[in-house]
Order: C-alpha cells, then sequence, then structure tokens
C-alpha cells in the first residue's frame, strides 16, 4: 500500500472504528465481540483497501462488511447457546416467568429476527439511508421497509412491555422456528 | 416520523452511545490480524517481517513487528466455512457485488489444500505479536493555565524512535519545559517554534536503542484559560529490526 492509501486508511480507522463497533454492539448485544468483530472488519477493509476507497462510500462497505462479520458471530454463538439450552434451560436470559422487569433496548434488540435487527439498527441509531442499508445487506430497498417497519413495531412493542411478564418468556431460537 | 419512531430513534442512538470500545484493543486485534492477512495475501516476499500500523482515536497506536503468528497462513484468519450450518448460510454469504473478488470462493476446488487450525501448528506455540505501542495522553496534572502532553511508548523489543510533540499556538501557548524517562545520554533534544506551532523534538542518538519497556516523552507549555488541545498532536518513527514505521495520534 502507498503511503497515501495507508494514512487514508488509518484516518478512516480512526474516524470509524467507534460507530463500527457501535453497529457490532447493537447487532449482538455483546461488548467483548463488537470490539472484535469492528477489528476484523477492518482488516477486511484494510485487505481491499484501494477498491473499497474507489467506491467512493468506504464507510457503507465497511458496514456490510461488519454486517456479515457478525451474522457470523451469531450464528456460532447460538450453536454454542443450543448446545447450553439442550443441556440446562437457566441461563439468565432465558429464565421465562421471572424475567426482570425493565428489558433494555439491548435486550430487545436480541428478540428480534436478524434481518429486522440489522435494518432497525442501521436505520432508526445511525440514520442510514433506506437505499444504503439495501445495499449494505444485499437485499432490496422493498424489503427494508418492510423488516425496517416490522422490526420498528416489535421493537416498540417489547420496549412497552418491558414492565409485565406475558410475552417475555419465549425464547428467540422458539420464535424463530 | 411518529412520536414512537422518535422515541425508538433516540432510545436506540441512546444504547449505542452508551458503548464506548476499547480503541487500544481493537487497535491491537487489527495491527496483529494485519500482520496475518499480509503473509496470507504475500503481498510483499520481503514483507514478512512487516511493520503494522492501525491507529485509533486517542492516539493509541500499534505497530507490529514481528512476525509471530503461528506458520498457518490461510488457517490463522480465514472466515468460518460458509457451508456448515445450511439454510442459515445463505442469507449470510455477502451480497456478489460486494465480495472482495481475492476471497476465497465458498466451493474450492478439491485440490485445495485443507486449512489447517492455528491451534495445531506444530513447532513453537504461537507468541504474543512484539508490538510498539504509542499513545498520546494529556496528563493529569495539566490545568487552566499550563498543560503537559506525554507521548507514551511501549517497546517490546528494542528499537530506535524519534518522537516529535506539536503544540498550536493558540491561547499564547508558550514553551514551559520537556523531560523523558530516556537516558539524556542516549537523546538529542530539538526545540523549534514556527508561527503555528511548538515543536518538541525527542530523537535517539544513532545506533542508541530503547530496551524493551516503557518510556514517556513530555511536552509542557502554559497557555490562557481554557485552551482547547484539539490542534496538538505527535508524530513517532520507529525503527525496529529491519522495520520503519511512522505513527500519529492525538492527545486525550
Amino acid at each position: 500500500m502507498r503511503a497515501d492509501e495507508e494514512a487514508a486508511y488509518q484516518a478512516f480507522f480512526a474516524r470509524h472504528h467507534t460507530d463500527l463497533a457501535r453497529l457490532a454492539y447493537l447487532i449482538t448485544g455483546d461488548p467483548n465481540a463488537a470490539a472484535d468483530i469492528a477489528a476484523d472488519a477492518l482488516v477486511e477493509i484494510w485487505r481491499h483497501w484501494r477498491r473499497v476507497r474507489s467506491t467512493g462510500n468506504p464507510l457503507g462497505y465497511a458496514r456490510g462488511v461488519l454486517a456479515n462479520t457478525a451474522r457470523g458471530w451469531l450464528r456460532r454463538e447460538r450453536r454454542e447457546r443450543l448446545g447450553l439450552l439442550r443441556s440446562r434451560l437457566s441461563t439468565d436470559e432465558y429464565r421465562g416467568p421471572d424475567v426482570p422487569a425493565v428489558l433494555d433496548v439491548r435486550a430487545a434488540l436480541r428478540r428480534l429476527p436478524i434481518r429486522r435487527r440489522e435494518c432497525v439498527v442501521l436505520r432508526y441509531a445511525f440514520d442510514v439511508p433506506e437505499k444504503e442499508v439495501a445495499a449494505i445487506l444485499g437485499i432490496s430497498v422493498g424489503a427494508v421497509k418492510s423488516h425496517t417497519s416490522r422490526g420498528a413495531d416489535q421493537l416498540a412493542t417489547l420496549l412497552r412491555k418491558a414492565g409485565t411478564v406475558d410475552d417475555l418468556g419465549l425464547l428467540p431460537v422458539l420464535e424463530r422456528r | 416520523m411518529s412520536h414512537s419512531d422518535d422515541r425508538l430513534r433516540f432510545e436506540l442512538r441512546h444504547a449505542a452511545d452508551a458503548y464506548v470500545p476499547d480503541s487500544a484493543a481493537i487497535a491491537r486485534r487489527a495491527a496483529t490480524r494485519r500482520a496475518a492477512a499480509a503473509r496470507r495475501d504475500r503481498i510483499r516476499p520481503a514483507a514478512v517481517a512487516l511493520a503494522v500500523v492501525a491507529v485509533a482515536v486517542g492516539g493509541v497506536v500499534a505497530v507490529q513487528l514481528n512476525d509471530s503468528s503461528p506458520p498457518a497462513p490461510v488457517a490463522a484468519v480465514a472466515p468460518p466455512p460458509a457451508a456448515s450450518s445450511g439454510a442459515a448460510s445463505s442469507a449470510a454469504e455477502p451480497p456478489a457485488s460486494k465480495r472482495p473478488a481475492s476471497e476465497p470462493p465458498s466451493t474450492r476446488p478439491a485440490t485445495t489444500p485443507p486449512t489447517r487450525p492455528a491451534t495445531t501448528s506444530p513447532g513453537k506455540p504461537p507468541a504474543e505479536p512484539e508490538l510498539v505501542a504509542v499513545s498520546g495522553t494529556v496528563d493529569k496534572n495539566s490545568g487552566s493555565n499550563w498543560t503537559q502532553n506525554t507521548v507514551t511508548i511501549k517497546a517490546d523489543e528494542a528499537a530506535w524512535v524519534e518522537v516529535t510533540v506539536r503544540v498550536d499556538r493558540t491561547d499564547d501557548a508558550t514553551r514551559a519545559g520537556w523531560f523523558t524517562t530516556v537516558p539524556n545520554s542516549d537523546l538529542t533534544f530539538t526545540a523549534k517554534d514556527t508561527p503555528d506551532a511548538l515543536l518538541y523534538t525527542y530523537r535517539l542518538k544513532d545506533g542508541a536503542k530503547l530496551r524493551p519497556g516503557t518510556y514517556v516523552f513530555a511536552a509542557q507549555f502554559s497557555h490562557g484559560p481554557g485552551r482547547a488541545h484539539d490542534g496538538d498532536s505527535f508524530e513517532v518513527d520507529v525503527r525496529a529490526g529491519d522495520v520503519d514505521a511512522t505513527s500519529r495520534g492525538d492527545f486525550i
């Protein structure tokens, strides 16, 4: 890489690593994983920096790489959790009737199917335009609209219900079946 | 946007901002992985002992100096095989238009040697990467009329360095003093005032090297009350082994 390209990459890294980590945090709900995912996505960006830069929207590209990385992490984590659930149904998050009274945004997000979660987070937390969300996630603008609208409704409902205990005992893994 | 949309937006932004990632950890992991990726991509045969620099906000810079990863150039950083989780994996594939062309396609030719998990590599166990980590901080004893900008260098191996601290000449900034924990006999200090900035340069003499350890380079100055330090910066040139690297950062 040439020196000016390296400098541009470093500036990109400095400017965006926090927001990329925050995106990973809202998608995964895991602060440690979020930092690792952001670092790995930034390395991918560096490997293809010349092309990424020529797209004119390196941040959009980086968000796409990050969303893929986060999804891979969630798949692995879910497999591990399923293994755990088979042996013991008592982890904090899945306590059933005695779910904590306050369901925070992070916990509520985790209950959204992944596409809805990605769309809601990109649109609402990061103000990414619908067309760009579509490019980032590799889906149509129509799909973005529908996922966002359903995801926002579901999230609002979950947050409203946070004071009650009904409906919250459902496992996300069961919802997806 | 409806009222509930506004509320949702507020809550999501609040949740995002509440998370402050560890910039140093991100820089460190990125630096290590860049070295591994560079080896895997065979960017330059001569660059095996590659200097890898990653900058993070707050002036944390990590320079990887050695080739410490296990000799498993593909497995060390290969993404998980996409085909292993059935239907779920198709949704996770990056869109074709976005997928970097040099990434291996998910259907590899049968002749591709199997990747080897990094943990099973023979020989010496994977060592911690050797890094020269550079950070810039505003000393906590700084006050409304006096500031110390401090560059801290943590070297895992012997290194020659030149550190330059640039202080913006805003709010009547005036040079007050400097010090370093490097022995003065190994060092040349130069003060230079330009119309825009006060420059503090700490240069190791030819042939001198920092031994592994942590070193401080301090630049002190007085100024008018309430001076912002956004314009201050540092630059560090590092030479270790065959590696030359330059790091830049700000003071936080």
